[in-house]
């Protein structure tokens, strides 16, 4: 364990140094990200001038709602995609070898290789967006904090998850990058109330392609209006998507053969 | 001494994709795949002892790397018994891993854009190794390789003979029993070649870690071991003493000539037997034994602008050890 700690310590430093090496773009980004973030929510505002409520929730709650999508975009901008994408590069220039000779797990190593935290002001505008729903909403406390930083962290595993499987399939069929966009579906998809969608949709949604746990389930928490169902229903796929994205890697690797001699 | 690797009838197929040619083939074969079983190693049986330098020759796709893979752990034999420490490679077991090394002229693991220095503490972390070791090894590695001037340069600063020495010590910091290099010195300079084979030989003395090697290079094997596994179309074709098979097999040297004016062929002959002449670029087979005599006539009697003298490309002392040409298929198959 203190292993493994120490050498996302030394990843993440590695990282920041690649990234200092090529410092512009940190200011770019903040400014592209406040631009985005802003005219997500001003066209929410003009919807909400027409109707009171989408699938059942306000204004605020839906504010909310798109905080947490724009939060988990940016953990997975920062961290799932520059680490998980470059698995299918590996795999094709037999760069992977090297990777499995190491007395760490494979897994491991591609998943925490490019945390990129110098690129964090997106996350902080993602959770400042969700904290002003809240407080608007009058469900600032910390036990919603609490609660809602769980189902943060469980939604965070489903993408995980999800992109590591994606991420696995290189193994198979090698090139997989474009395979890999489905990931973003969560950000258009997940930008509105499950219950806003018609029945067979809400299925898709819940249950194959899980916005409504990624992004609907937290929102909830954060505003206090969680379920026992969903909040279990949300756990459940969780521990089943990591288990069975572990399992497949561990069959990926196993059927590996180097792309060249 | 019991052996640090056993190997027994060793088989390794692979199944290669067939794409038929045309673009309808590319659309054909897109939905419907076809698949070819193609051996790469047949039936290889060896030992290897602790501290033997071992080096493995053949031609491109001879099922040299494949050996070199399944020792290592990264394929899984089709059939065949493999024990490498004790161990049964495949199952990559921690104790293992932290006992072997590999090193790939062609692949690199040091990160591009930080200095050799942060990638060494990224292995020191993935390795478990000590601070008080980690300090002394990098010391004596930075030493032996003088690595000092590099070892806070980015990487990709660093010219490729640089970036080999700086791999090999990131290679090594865990102190392995076991070295696997393939074509550790593949594009590197005359000078660089022989760098990292002196480094090889002295580590070998040093440490007494086996090292099992594969290279294009003859001069690699000539100058590291003394006993060579020849593998061709996925055999064991020769497993003994290196100098004996190259004196025996190969006893010329090729003499290239750069003219400066046409000579004829008959002209040459009277040096040594001609081998190839094309326009002001000839080459001639010397005796291994004479080759300076014949050289120094040579300069003496015609006009050259240039000559060097060359090892037989390995391709063509096998060529000749086996009397038939490599064989193509098995060559494409698994490269």
């Amino acid at each position: 364990m203190k292993r493994h700690l120490r050498l996302i310590a030394l990843f993440v430093r590695a990282t920041v140094q690649s990234q200092l090496e090529y410092r512009s773009g940190v200011l770019g980004r903040l400014l592209a990200n406040l631009m985005s973030v802003g005219t997500g929510i001003l066209l929410l505002w003009a919807m909400f001038q027409q109707v009171s409520s989408v699938g059942g929730w306000n204004f605020d709650q839906v504010l909310v709602l798109v905080g947490v999508v724009y939060t988990v975009e940016f953990v997975v901008e920062i961290w799932f995609y520059p680490s998980l994408n470059p698995v299918s590069g590996y795999v094709r220039k037999g760069e992977f070898d090297l990777l499995l000779l190491k007395p760490v797990s494979s897994q491991f190593l591609v998943t925490f290789r490019y945390l990129q935290v110098l690129e964090f002001s997106g996350l902080v505008i993602g959770l400042a967006v969700i904290g002003i729903g809240m407080h608007r909403l009058g469900s600032l406390t910390l036990p919603n904090l609490l609660i809602l930083a769980v189902f943060l962290v469980v939604a965070l595993a489903i993408i995980y998850s999800l992109y590591l499987a994606l991420s696995t399939l290189a193994f198979w069929f090698t090139r997989i990058e474009e395979v890999a966009s489905i990931i973003w579906l969560h950000s258009t998809a997940g930008s509105f109330p499950v219950a806003a969608y018609p029945g067979w949709a809400r299925v898709l949604f819940t249950f194959v392609l899980p916005v409504a746990f990624v992004t609907n389930v937290p929102a909830q928490a954060a505003t206090g209006r969680l379920t026992w169902d969903w909040a279990l229903g949300a756990l459940a796929f969780a521990a089943t998507a990591l288990l069975g994205s572990g399992w497949l890697w561990g069959r990926a690797i196993r059927s590996y053969s180097s792309a060249s001699s | 001494m019991s052996p640090i690797i056993h190997v027994e009838k060793l088989c390794k197929d692979y199944e290669v994709h067939q794409k038929e040619p045309g673009l309808a083939g590319s659309f054909r074969s897109f939905f419907r795949r076809k698949f070819q079983i193609v051996p790469a190693v047949r039936d290889v049986s060896f030992d290897i002892a602790p501290g033997e330098i071992v080096g493995f020759l053949g031609p491109n796709g001879a099922g040299k790397t494949t050996t070199l893979k399944v020792l290592s752990g990264l394929l899984y034999p089709t059939s065949g018994k493999v024990d490498v420490l004790g161990f049964t490679p495949q199952e990559r077991k921690s104790a293992f891993l932290k006992s072997i090394t590999m090193v790939m002229g062609q692949k690199q693991q040091l990160s591009w854009d930080l200095t050799p220095a942060d990638s060494f503490l990224v292995n020191q972390a993935i390795y478990d190794v000590a601070d008080g070791d980690y300090r002394s090894r990098l010391g004596e590695l930075t030493e032996m390789l003088e690595l000092q001037p590099v070892l806070n340069k980015p990487v990709r600063k660093l010219s490729l003979g640089e970036r080999m020495k700086c791999e090999l010590a990131a290679a090594l910091l865990h102190a392995p029993k076991i070295l696997f290099l393939d074509e550790p010195t593949i594009g590197l300079d005359v000078n660089m070649q022989q760098a990292v084979r002196r480094f090889v030989a002295d580590y070998n003395k040093r440490t007494g870690a086996s090292i099992i090697l594969t290279s294009h290079y003859m001069a690699d094997v000539e100058a590291l071991a003394e006993r060579v596994l020849v593998i061709d179309g996925g055999r064991l074709v020769f497993d003994g003493d290196l100098s004996a098979l190259v004196a025996a097999r190969a006893p010329n040297k090729v003499l290239r000539l750069q003219l400066e004016a046409a000579v004829a062929r008959e002209r040459l002959a009277q040096f040594a037997p001609v081998r190839n002449l094309d326009g002001l670029t000839a080459e001639l087979l010397a005796p291994r034994g004479n080759v300076a005599e014949i050289a120094a006539r040579i300069l003496n009697e015609i006009a050259v602008a240039d000559i060097a003298i060359e090892d037989m490309p390995i391709e063509e002392v096998l060529g000749a050890l086996f009397q038939r040409p490599s064989a193509p298929q098995a060559a494409q198959a698994a490269s």
